[in-house]
């Protein structure tokens, strides 16, 4: 390590960098003259090299430093680190990109990775492979964090620029750095910045949408009854307003925007605020400022807020999936399926969630009693803001309103029922699952009106070699370990083994995505064979065809 | 809309519903292999093929017909008709190397390939599409100079469905124009590693296959040979052919290809064109999706009358590789499924008894 460092530190020294301590360089770019009228000087921060990237401070531009309101707004590439003060952010020269600790990433390459840095800023040609995605000169180095939609986005966008808009936006009450807590009357526009502790504390901000469902949903899970609430002002800018720095936003703001009215009582002023990022799309920022930067009597003071978003994902699988049985392996499914994002999930089960399903099943212990299609049906669609893909039915309607159906139901009676009654006539695709004591055999059949039924499955593995042999051998290491354990009441239960039974309906997810692609299956059947200690299964799949000795071909 | 009973022989047969490109498995064979799902399919598949290759396997006649042969113990008996069978619907499909026979002329001068070479190269093709035939169980009706003729249909339940039949007889068509891409990508890298690049970029220096189909529903199946005299013993040696003008038509539709090959747009040009009689498109009747194309028509004229049969073709470049099974030909035609639905029967689950969950 000492080689490595020593080695850069003395290529630095002869560009000409000299050190101010024992890790960090600081120098010129280029080392003589200029690149299009443009020098800048740096920091190199060398704190755990080489596994840990250097650190690129900008430091002055053209022999400058008020950095905050020098750097052209064109310039890439930059993090500003802020400190409440805007005057007095530090700027990141983002140039090392995919750093990992190499020889030849020395201290020539450092040297040249900003020169190149520079060399595009001032000549705005990127090369594309430094031009990576990258975080916008904002900060978002922050504690607190607004939650905004793509509704939200969306109505933002069709504000007026330069007009200022109104939205109430819930957060946690405030925490001084005295130590008291703000009072829930009081708006939390109304107390002092420089009063309320952003370090210490983590505040959500979660604006008042009651079209919006999830908004509703976070703030009672993540704020509660006893909320606060603060006055944001929502504001989009002009497509011609340009900054870099956020010194440069907020005189953009105080100088083309009447905020001067604003009421007295207002003691920090948040903002919600849209402008035209550098590759020219939308961007959105959030911050709350002094009230003395509205009445231009103070410097500018900032608190930025980290803003994330709820992706509007597209459909993964385009089906309505009917889940008869939501037991262990059904709920895994169903669970599976929201985050693959279904168009629509229906679920079928008369069962109840009993103590001796809590941790074999994706609902706890605070659903017990509930009815397992319903408890699913609400945990699924809160957790997940699915409100309009989840519904709990019958297993006739299931059968009527879904594209395909699987079928995962406890036992072998039930399964009879489905297979050889209630969906005997049926013309969509049935995609049947069960497992073993163990999970040391896991089976899939699909069933459709092209292939066998499910009892031409059973007949298959009669006289098929390889379906025998697996059957065989799983009986065989069945028998070697307790298939049940039994509960208090003397009742036995089969024993699980929770990661293949997840396996088992990633399986099941995988078929459904893939028929929803390309509206048929890649086989008919397929078997996992595990071995009591086996992590990895060994599949066996084929094709199911009518079997001559099947009841359903008169055999 | 056509009636077809297509999915009942699928549920019977499941190897119209196997989700994975027969080509691969009898090209690539068993050793490039992308995941164990692939290599899974590739067994499936070969022991298919192998089945179809050992069992009754035979090349000319037809199977279901060929006892017709054994009928025969005097001359007459050829011209009998209780020893035909009339009214037989056939597909068939007339598969043909364009171009090869010229190749051999090249042997000496410039010396590029030798005879063996070229004897290989059609030994490949010839047993690609013999497999393919099987694969969907097509008869090899003859093989001809530099081809294959291939009928479809016949008297096993697979048969029992005309669509079916063309169905079947397209599918494997488009393997066989599939196999033009692998044979010459064969061929580039052979001529490649001969350090004779320019000629690999060349498509004359090619491979190109002619594929023609025609359906025949009123085929008379009947033997043809003559009677031998072995040790006083009076025997028929000969074989049962297919007679139907529409037989006969698949392989005259070849000699259109240069007409249709002029249409096509974008390149490569080879492995692309099926052609095909207007019976066939009749009797598929392929639906919005399938761009079918009019091409010509075949007029003839005999004992004061003139007969006339149009032509089609259609560029399978679109279609190679993506319809694999028989239910994506389906889709492909106005067609749908009128197979009987299984009757109320009594119960007999075969389950062993186990515990099983989920």
């Amino acid at each position: 390590m000492d080689n490595n460092i020593n080695g850069v530190k003395a290529e630095l020294e002869k560009l000409g960098f000299s050190f101010v301590d024992e890790t960090t360089a600081y120098g010129r770019v280029p080392e003589r003259g200029d690149i299009n009228g443009y020098y800048i000087h740096v920091t190199i921060e060398l704190n755990n090299f080489p596994l840990s990237q250097p650190s690129i401070t900008l430091v002055k531009i053209n022999g400058k430093d008020d950095l905050y309101r020098r750097i052209p707004i064109n310039w890439r590439h930059l993090d500003e680190i802020i400190n409440i003060n805007p005057k007095l952010s530090v700027f990141k020269i983002c140039c090392l990109h995919n750093w990992s600790a190499k020889r030849e990433y020395n201290g020539k390459y450092i040297y040249e990775r900003i020169y190149d840095w520079l060399n595009s800023n001032v000549t705005s040609q990127w090369n594309p492979e430094e031009d990576l995605p990258s975080f916008r000169v904002l900060p978002q180095y922050t504690n607190s964090r607004l939650y905004l939609s793509d509704y939200f986005i969306a109505k933002l966008r069709e504000n007026k620029p330069k007009i200022l808009y109104q939205c109430n936006v819930y957060h946690e009450p405030y925490k001084f750095k005295s130590g008291a807590k703000a009072s829930l009357q009081k708006q939390g526009e109304k107390y002092e910045l420089t009063d309320i502790d952003f370090e210490k504390n983590f505040y959500h901000y979660i604006p008042d949408m009651p079209q919006e469902q999830k908004f509703e949903i976070i703030k009672k899970l993540r704020l509660g009854d006893k909320c606060a609430k603060s006055h944001f002002f929502v504001l989009r800018l002009p497509r011609h307003s340009r900054f870099k720095t956020f010194y440069q936003l907020l005189t953009i703001i105080r100088d083309n925007i009447n905020i001067k009215n604003l009421s007295q009582e207002m003691k920090n002023i948040p903002f919600i605020v849209m402008y035209t990022g550098d590759k020219g799309k939308d961007e959105v920022v959030s911050f709350i400022t002094n009230r003395g930067y509205v009445d231009g009597k103070s410097d500018y003071l900032v608190q930025p807020l980290a803003i994330e978003s709820f992706s509007n994902r597209p459909i993964g699988v385009d089906l309505t999936v009917g889940l008869l049985g939501v037991g262990s392996l059904g709920s895994e499914v169903a669970s599976l399926l929201v985050k693959k994002d279904t168009r629509k999930i229906l679920l079928s089960d008369f069962d109840f969630l009993r103590a001796d399903n809590i941790g074999r099943h994706v609902l706890g212990a605070r659903y017990l009693g509930n009815k397992k299609s319903i408890a699913l049906a609400n945990e699924l669609k809160i957790n997940f803001f699915k409100f309009n893909a989840l519904t709990a039915v019958t297993d006739e309607e299931a059968a009527e309103k879904a594209d395909i159906l699987v079928v995962t139901v406890g036992n072998n009676q039930s399964f009879d029922q489905l297979a050889f009654n209630k969906l005997w006539h049926y013309k969509k695709p049935v995609i049947w699952a069960w497992t073993s004591p163990n999970n040391i055999l896991q089976e899939i059949v699909i069933t459709t009106p092209s292939s066998g039924c499910l009892n031409c499955y059973y007949e298959k593995i009669k006289t098929d070699p390889v379906l025998k042999q697996i059957q065989q051998n799983a009986k065989d290491e069945i028998k070697k370990y307790p298939s049940e354990e039994v509960d208090v009441c003397g009742n036995p239960h089969t024993i699980s083994q929770m990661e293949r039974m997840v396996f088992l309906a990633t399986q099941i997810v995988s078929i459904l995505s893939y028929y929803s692609k390309h509206g048929k299956f890649k086989f008919d059947y397929v078997n996992y064979y595990w071995g009591m200690d086996d992590i990895i299964p060994t599949p066996h799949f084929g094709y199911l065809e009518a079997h001559p000795s099947c009841f359903c071909q008169g055999g | 809309m056509k009636a077809s009973k297509y999915l009942s022989i699928v549920q019977k047969n499941p190897r119209y519903r196997v989700n994975y490109n027969p080509i691969y498995a009898i090209l690539e064979g068993l050793y490039v292999q992308k995941s164990s799902e692939e290599l899974q399919h590739k067994y499936l598949i070969n022991e298919i093929i192998n089945e179809e290759l050992t069992k009754d396997f035979k090349i000319g006649g037809h199977p279901d017909y060929d006892y017709l042969l054994n009928e025969i113990k005097e001359e007459k008996d050829f011209y009998n008709e209780n020893n035909q069978v009339a009214n037989v619907k056939l597909c068939s499909l007339f598969i043909d190397l364009r171009n090869f026979t010229k190749r051999a002329l090249f042997v000496q001068d410039p010396g590029i390939e030798t005879i063996q070479e070229i004897a290989k190269l059609k030994q490949k093709a010839i047993s690609t599409w013999i497999k393919l035939a099987r694969y969907y169980q097509g008869h090899i009706h003859s093989i001809t100079g530099d081809g294959l003729m291939v009928l479809i249909g016949g008297k096993k339940p697979e048969d029992e469905d005309e669509w079916t039949i063309g169905a079947r007889a397209f599918l494997i068509a488009l393997r066989v124009l599939e196999s033009a891409d692998f044979l010459n990508d064969e061929l580039k890298q052979t001529l490649i590693e001969k350090g004779k690049e320019s000629y690999a970029t060349n498509s004359h220096n090619l491979l190109n296959i002619k594929v023609g189909i025609e359906y025949s529903p009123e085929t008379l199946m009947n033997p043809q040979g003559v009677i031998v005299n072995i040790n006083g013993e009076k025997k028929p040696v000969g074989e049962v052919k297919a007679t139907a003008f529409e037989i006969d038509f698949s392989a005259k539709l070849l000699g259109y290809y240069n007409d249709a090959e002029k249409k096509l747009d974008g390149s490569p040009k080879y492995g692309r064109i099926l052609l095909f009689g207007e019976k066939y498109k009749e009797l598929m009747d392929f639906n919005d999706e399938i761009d079918v194309v009019y091409l010509s028509e075949y007029s003839r004229q005999m004992f004061d009358t003139t007969q006339t049969r149009k032509l089609y073709y259609m560029d399978c470049k679109e279609l190679k590789y993506n319809i694999i099974t028989l239910e994506d030909v389906a889709k492909k035609c106005n067609v749908y499924n009128a197979s009987e639905t299984a009757k109320n029967v009594s119960i007999n689950i075969a389950r062993e008894e186990k515990i099983q969950h989920g």
